[in-house]
């Protein structure tokens, strides 16, 4: 399977919906989970994506107003 | 006299009903399988919840031409949109002007900074309730307005003001401009950019037809206020402060996410129908202001222009009172429309029919064009009886 290794946070959950909803109308695969707490004590949500995707996802959450919080290589233990 | 047996509901301005067909079914489908918490524990069903949510957020930015949807901040009516808008941007020392149409949800809140030293001017309106845009300039020239505040359609007189003439205007002085749009959104239509709003508040449950229960706020990108409540968010949860960023900034507590659902649903039925929404109200008032105009035992308020007002008529029946004209309406004829002063006196002052009221009929996206052949056909009859005594 395709893992995803990447994940975004947001400072709130209107942003990670607005985000989820653009990388879907892009092309770009994204799955919301819940936010690991050990890196964001910010909003519930974070999306997890594909890491080599991430200067596209920059490019587009620049264009549209999308603010998020950061980006790490992550991948989830279970 | 041949009677309905169904109710005939003309009191839309007060709260539209019926509801459009979706909105139950928007509501059971909320209950049974997104009914989390949105924004705050990150299931499928708080997930679930923030969808429903965010994409409400956006026909609203659809339906007022906002290109930010963060600006736009849920509320629980339009009184709490104004309250948030008044108190968080204006402080006691600042100039404030009014129209003299605006409803209590404006007064009351601006009455109370004029006791700690806010000074409040209110530009008067003609007895239609068309604001004089040359006593605005004048005033505007005198007192440097922080903020102008308009209502757009009046919940009395139905009576439309030219938001473009009079933001236009306000630009020039440098005064910002709030619209208080409970009566309007939804039938009128409201272009944010184009209108030159910087501030826009709006209620769930009037023509967008919507629950109670639901509104909000739009505020511009550079519009700085501050919050009525703070608290938890589901955001900086490390932080003991209230976060910075919009929506959060505003929607503190646990959001009506049930009742946005039903709004949500409800905005699809308005996008999908403005244009015969709109004709169908616009046709019932003309018949309806055309059967009882010409009749000189009643007395009409409000512009005769059908153009520029909603469905929103008062009027009044010589020598019986308002209060009883509804009582009578109501038992007698299942018609049900809402007398007195609206929570609106400076309006009624504005028209001259304070402090005794008037009798507002107010028409919805489901009334038909029969029930105001009945309407026209009551008031007569109702004059017949109680007023010339025989019948």
């Amino acid at each position: 399977m395709d893992e995803f290794d990447g994940l975004i946070t947001f400072y709130s959950s209107h942003y990670a919906l607005k985000a989820e909803n653009l990388l879907i109308k892009t092309g770009i695969k994204c799955l919301l989970i819940p936010g690991p707490k050990q890196l964001s004590p910010n909003c519930g949500v974070a999306l997890q994506f594909h890491y080599k995707n991430q200067l596209a996802v920059i490019g587009h959450f620049r264009e549209k107003g999308v603010n998020f919080e950061n980006i790490y290589l992550y991948k989830t233990k279970v | 006299m041949k009677t309905y047996k169904e109710v005939l509901y003309f009191d839309n301005a007060a709260t539209s009903w019926p509801k459009p067909d979706n909105f139950i079914d928007s509501i059971k489908e909320f209950i049974n399988n997104s009914g989390g918490n949105p924004g705050r524990s990150a299931h499928r069903m708080s997930i679930a919840a923030v969808r429903i949510v965010e994409g409400c957020r956006d026909k609203i930015a659809e339906l007022f031409n906002i290109s930010d949807t963060s600006r736009i901040v849920f509320s629980k009516n339009a009184t709490e949109s104004l309250n948030l808008a008044i108190n968080g941007f204006l402080s006691e020392k600042d100039s404030v002007l009014i129209s003299g149409m605006e409803h209590n949800s404006v007064v009351r809140p601006l009455r109370d900074l004029e006791l700690k030293g806010l000074k409040l001017r209110i530009c008067p309106c003609n007895s239609k309730g068309i604001l004089y845009l040359e006593e605005m300039e004048k005033i505007l020239k005198r007192n440097k307005a922080k903020l102008a505040i308009i209502c757009h359609a009046s919940n009395v007189t139905g009576t439309i003001q030219d938001l473009k003439k009079i933001s236009d205007l306000c630009k020039n002085y440098n005064t910002r401009v709030l619209v208080d749009a409970s009566q309007s959104a939804g039938l009128v239509d409201i272009d944010v950019k184009n209108l030159g709003i910087d501030m826009l508040a709006f209620t769930g449950h009037k023509s967008l037809l919507g629950p109670q229960g639901t509104g909000g706020l739009y505020i511009s990108e550079d519009i700085e206020i501050s919050p009525l409540i703070r608290g938890g968010t589901g955001s900086k949860s490390d932080s003991e402060y209230q976060p910075d960023f919009l929506p959060d900034k505003f929607e503190s507590g646990t959001i009506n996410a049930m009742g946005i659902c039903a709004l949500s649903s409800s905005l699809d039925y308005i996008m999908h129908n403005k244009d015969i929404i709109y004709k169908n109200e616009k046709d019932l008032t003309e018949f309806f202001i055309n059967g009882i105009a010409d009749n000189k035992y009643i007395e009409l308020y409000g512009p005769m222009d059908i153009e520029n007002r909603t469905s929103v008529i008062s009027f009044n029946i010589k020598n019986l009172e308002c209060s009883e004209a509804a009582r009578i309406l109501d038992f007698e004829y299942g018609v049900l429309a809402r007398p007195g002063l609206h929570c609106a006196p400076l309006a009624h002052k504005t028209i001259g029919t304070f402090p005794t009221g008037a009798l507002r009929f107010s028409f919805g996206s489901f009334n038909t064009l029969e029930q105001i052949k009945y309407a026209v056909s009551v008031i007569e009859d109702i004059i017949k009886k109680y007023v010339l005594n025989y019948g």
